[in-house]
């Protein structure tokens, strides 16, 4: 924390640094920073800072602050917490949304606790109030910790704010992104806002995780999500090309028969739907490749023996094979590779 | 903002703010009454102000109390004709594209996600388009869509998105855009969109072409002559009056808008002496050109 002066006139600028304001402010004092920027977010005077004619002065600012000194980012990152906690409901809702935009972007960890009361306290129900606690939980996403999960639990059952706790929650702890999907389908099927509902997953997938972390979340997904939206969410994730084939591809080959598994093993819960859960998967186009040549003996493999050979369409019916069916016992599997082992494993039910 | 800039003019860049506006006055861009309102508000503030106040200083505050009695006054009104106008990356993700509905956060990686999600076709208008087309002042600047059309190809991501064609002229199209509107503001590596706007939204809005009141006091802009209806960028490249601008009232940044989004900007502002030094030299021709007739 750095020493807090008693607050002076900020320092007088000369004409070099209306053309470039970096240097004045990175020989700003801590309290004279305070008051510049105080009165740039409270009245709109930003000098020695020129706004260009054309641009929001947030903007500006934050990519003027951004290139600022670490010794002057480190005042920053107390000043904006302090002048947001300074925010009441009688100051103009803009100098908050400057601050808030601000405090984002500088990553002012210490604003958490005052924007999580002005989220919950402060701002009214109405346009303008939700306006700003969009951008306040948005904010609060970047910089939020354990302590804000009561926020954004509070808040995720409002469709208005769904998205921003929704992923609030999961950035924190990725177990929420299985566990708070449910609420989320019902919520914008209740709304008939399925296009927001893929905006999430969207987000969720293509721009938060990495391909190889899909299956972190899938696989509980597949886990536990109900009956009742089980089919829709299989559906809607592979309509936006989330399972496709080559998420099967890039899986392990164990992870990628066990993911089969489960999900074959809900569509036998779901009898309903299973010829629909098998025909995504087929459309996923996804194989074991090669496909996978069993031998049901030593002796057959070593006498060359044509295989039984699963190609990929096939393993959908695993369980419906029996170890007889494929024509003798599995029992020696030393001449299977990691993949047949898998597979053969997900057949029996042995450990892998 | 370039580590180049640097002032060593003891000619006060005010000045040419000042010419601009004695310019404006003579040609008759601005109305009488406004003229006199504005020098009024000046009266008023060095009254009350401190001595060693500097002149900037009393512009902005003349401007900025109320801005609306001083901004769009300008007396030349353009041809109706789709406008553009160009922003920079960070100001189109933060207050164009409803970013919290997606569920993203505020930082300083929004503008790469918003740049990575449009070019993907991820970016819906009817339901990410969001907020206004303005400035800090109650209104923004444009300058005619032919201008900037003649600037590139474009290829469509979906309907009213689209991108720079072929691809790997985006960037050079975004520096020349830079430089053509004088936006000596955008450095190198700022990511660029072009937002066109049809001339139907426009029916509804006052446009009419800049005055110095428009502009904040360090500002590369040269306002109208009695033969145009608009006024002038300073083009970065050669330093010579650029493209026609136009100031438009606020307007809401809807699906009917068309974005492209167009590259970064690549290659240094040209040094800021230089760029005050040409438009000081142009301002000046024009005022004495405009004393000779």
């Amino acid at each position: 924390m750095p020493r807090k002066t008693s607050v002076t006139k900020s320092q007088k600028y000369q004409a070099a640094d209306l053309l470039d304001p970096r240097t004045w402010i990175n020989r700003q004092s801590y309290a004279e920073l305070k008051e510049w920027l105080r009165e740039a977010t409270q009245q709109r005077l930003f000098l020695p800072v020129v706004i260009p004619h054309n641009v929001m002065p947030a903007a500006y600012l934050t990519q003027l602050l951004i290139q600022s000194e670490p010794q002057t980012k480190m005042y920053l990152r107390t000043i904006i917490p302090e002048l947001i906690k300074e925010w009441g409901t009688n100051d103009k809702p803009e100098s908050l949304d400057d601050l808030l935009i601000l405090c984002g972007n500088l990553n002012c960890n210490e604003a958490e606790s005052a924007i999580s009361r002005i989220i919950t306290e402060k701002l009214p129900d109405d346009a303008v109030g939700t306006r700003l606690r969009l951008r306040a939980l948005s904010v609060l996403q970047e910089i939020g910790t354990d302590r804000s999960l009561r926020v954004f639990k509070r808040y995720i059952g409002d469709r208005e704010y769904a998205a921003l706790c929704y992923r609030s929650l999961y950035l924190l702890d990725i177990r929420y992104a299985v566990t708070e999907l449910e609420g989320l389908i019902k919520l914008y099927e209740r709304d008939n806002a399925g296009d927001e509902l893929e905006d999430v997953l969207k987000i969720l997938f293509k721009y938060t995780l990495k391909r190889p972390e899909y299956i972190c979340v899938l696989q509980p997904l597949v886990d536990q999500t109900p009956s009742e939206t089980f089919l829709k969410v299989l559906e809607l994730l592979h309509k936006l090309d989330i399972i496709n084939g080559s998420f099967f591809i890039q899986l392990s080959p164990i992870s990628r028969v066990e993911f089969i598994k489960q999900i074959m093993k809900r569509s036998k819960r779901q009898e309903k739907e299973a010829q629909r859960i098998i025909a995504l998967l087929r459309a996923c186009d996804a194989r074991l490749d090669p496909p996978v040549d069993i031998w049901t003996s030593a002796e057959q493999k070593n006498e060359r023996e044509a295989p039984f050979t699963i190609n990929f369409p096939d393993v959908f019916n695993l369980d419906l094979i029996t170890p007889s069916e494929l024509g003798g016992e599995l029992e020696s599997l030393a001449f299977c590779n990691v993949e047949e082992m898998a597979l053969i494993s997900a057949l029996d039910g042995r450990p892998n | 903002m370039t580590n180049k800039q640097k002032s060593s003019t003891s000619d006060p860049l005010e000045n040419i703010w000042w010419d601009n506006l004695e310019f404006d006055v003579s040609q008759e861009n601005l109305p009488a009454d406004i003229y006199n309102a504005f020098l009024a508000a000046i009266g008023q503030f060095l009254k009350t102000k401190n001595q060693d106040a500097r002149p900037v200083d009393v512009i902005v505050k003349a401007l900025g109390e109320p801005p609306v009695l001083f901004s769009l006054k300008g007396v030349r009104a353009p041809d109706a004709e789709p406008l553009s106008r160009v922003v920079d990356a960070q100001s189109f993700a933060t207050y164009n594209v409803n970013y919290e509905k997606l569920g993203l956060g505020t930082s300083e990686k929004l503008k790469d996600t918003i740049w990575d999600m449009f070019r993907n076709g991820d970016i819906v208008p009817d339901r990410h388009f969001k907020g206004e087309l303005r400035s800090g002042r109650n209104f923004f600047w444009g300058t005619p869509t032919r201008t900037l059309e003649l600037l590139c190809g474009t290829q469509e991501i979906r309907e009213n998105e689209y991108t720079v064609h072929p691809p790997d002229k985006a960037d050079d199209v975004a520096t020349e855009m830079r430089n053509l509107l004088g936006l000596s503001h955008i450095d190198e590596g700022v990511g660029l969109y072009r937002i066109d706007i049809p001339v139907k939204t426009l029916e509804q809005v006052k446009i009419c072409a800049p005055t110095t009141l428009d502009s904040s006091p360090l500002c590369v802009f040269l306002p109208a002559d009695n033969t145009t209806r608009y006024g002038w960028t300073l083009n970065l490249t050669n330093l010579q009056p650029g493209a026609e601008e136009v100031v438009v009232e606020p307007i809401e940044f809807t699906a009917n808008c068309k974005v492209t989004q167009i590259g970064f900007v690549r290659g240094p502002l040209p040094n800021s002496e230089d760029v005050w030094s040409a438009l000081a030299m142009i301002v000046k021709e024009r005022i004495a050109k405009r004393q000779a007739n």
